[in-house]
């Protein structure tokens, strides 16, 4: 159980680290994005973008460091599950790597309408995968009970709150970054801090979880 | 041998055969919707004309991706009762195939939607015709019927089909089938990228290895995972 402990200390800080860098990334690159002149914003500003990449990439390792610290916990509770939230997070990293690497080719200067694209696009494929992960991570913490049965339904909502917005943004209803993305989006971020402060403090609740006939994957 | 419960068994069976169905059916269903627009010479207008359309069309095919590493990872605990390096190396494959899909062959073709507004709003036609021809190339190579993705899916569907047919978890005729059509598949993935064949030889060729997937998929379903050759067998 010790082990289990520094599991969800590290799970819980890389959860603020992945949810600190997106949102410090969105914050420095959407104004400097939705400038009307990108070449003129990337000479003044290429440290921005090369800092908002950075910030990325922070989030892409942090987001699959989750999946890797929390499997042996997950793993007790539900097999398949726990490597499915696993696989989603790794997806998941691997796009975000790219959509950083697009972010930061713009710095180059050539193709901006391509790279342009690519990163609007990645971005959201990422925001789509992680929202994706969230219903195989709350549905277990709630049925296993790992944290209090609030916090997985409010995961569990939000979750779903930030995959509607995805889906708005891709059907051109609304715009990222819009007065309804946020709303959308901020259950889920603010719902990840709290879990993080509950993983970090607390730890999870292992009790309702049937000790398995079956050898623990890290034994 | 440690073993799974026999209801965490069936309902293994259940899962992991409905995410074949959607694997498979989900990206023929996904491309019904977007390919022509995609595919049309003029496709910038066609794309901006019809985005719903295609932007449905991508969503379903996001699925049937993401519904990719899901099949390694639900399969993980039963293909793990052979071996847990073979259970890793499938989990790994189906995990790549998700990565390759996405990074390179959707985000590039979402990217052609922005490129057709951005067309529509007449910026810069010869570097978006460009990035167009680009985008066409990459995804020759890393869309679902490009060579890179087949080689991928082909040595993760080998693996599959190997602890399949040794460990008899479904009858030998369903793993022999797969091992048979898989193999045909990587061959002509191969033979693609010297020569050039013609589309309704792909078609023939890869109708064998859907199907299969259909009913092994039916069989995970409706029969289950056979684990009685992997109990009798003295432990490894």
């Amino acid at each position: 159980m010790r082990s289990h402990r520094s599991l969800t200390i590290i799970a819980g800080l890389l959860f603020i680290t992945a949810t600190g860098a997106t949102m410090a990334s969105q914050i420095i690159i959407e104004p400097v994005m939705q400038s009307a002149d990108l070449s003129a914003q990337l000479v003044e500003n290429r440290n921005l973008f090369v800092l908002s990449g950075l910030l990325e990439v922070t989030n892409a390792l942090a987001s699959a460091g989750i999946a890797i610290a929390l499997f042996p916990i997950l793993w007790l509770c539900a097999q398949g599950l726990s490597v499915a939230y696993l696989g989603l997070r790794l997806v998941e990293a691997s796009v975000g790597v790219v959509t950083a690497a697009t972010l930061l080719s713009l710095t180059s200067g050539a193709a901006l309408p391509l790279a342009h694209a690519l990163h609007t696009w990645g971005f959201l494929l990422v925001l789509i995968v992680f929202s994706t992960s969230t219903f195989v991570l709350y549905p277990l913490l709630f049925t296993f009970r790992l944290v209090p049965a609030a916090l997985s339904l409010w995961g569990l909502i939000g979750g779903a709150m930030l995959l509607l917005s995805c889906l708005l943004i891709a059907f051109g209803r609304i715009e990222a970054g819009a007065t309804m993305d946020t709303i959308l989006s901020l259950p889920i971020w603010i719902n990840e801090m709290v879990l993080a402060l509950w993983l970090i403090l607390r730890g999870v609740d292992l009790t309702h979880v049937a000790p398995e006939v079956e050898t623990p994957a890290h034994a | 041998m440690p073993d799974l419960a026999p209801h965490a068994l069936r309902r293994t069976g259940i899962i992991v055969g409905t995410l074949f169905i959607i694997a498979t059916g989900f990206l023929f269903l996904g491309e019904a919707f977007y390919k022509q627009y995609l595919d049309a010479p003029d496709a910038l207008t066609a794309i901006a004309g019809n985005r719903p359309l295609v932007v449905l069309g991508l969503w379903i095919e996001l699925i049937c991706i993401l519904s990719m590493p899901l099949i390694g990872a639900f399969i993980f605990p039963v293909l793990r009762l052979y071996s847990t390096g073979m259970a890793l190396t499938y989990f790994f494959f189906r995990a790549l195939e998700g990565v390759i899909l996405i990074t390179v062959a959707q985000v590039n073709k979402w990217a052609m939607v922005s490129l057709s507004e951005a067309s529509a709003a007449s910026a810069d036609p010869a570097g978006i015709e460009a990035a167009m021809a680009l985008i066409r190339a990459q995804n020759a190579w890393g869309d679902t019927a490009g060579t890179l993705y087949n080689i991928i899916f082909v040595c993760g569907a080998l693996c599959l089909y190997a602890v399949l047919f040794r460990a008899r978890l479904v009858p030998r005729w369903i793993s022999v089938w797969g091992l048979i059509s898989a193999t045909v598949l990587g061959v002509l993935a191969l033979s693609a990228v010297f020569t050039r064949l013609p589309p309704m030889w792909e078609v023939a060729l890869i109708a064998p290895l859907a199907l299969q997937e259909i009913v092994m998929a039916l069989w995970f379903i409706f029969r289950g995972f056979d684990v009685s050759a992997l109990r009798d067998a003295p432990a490894k």
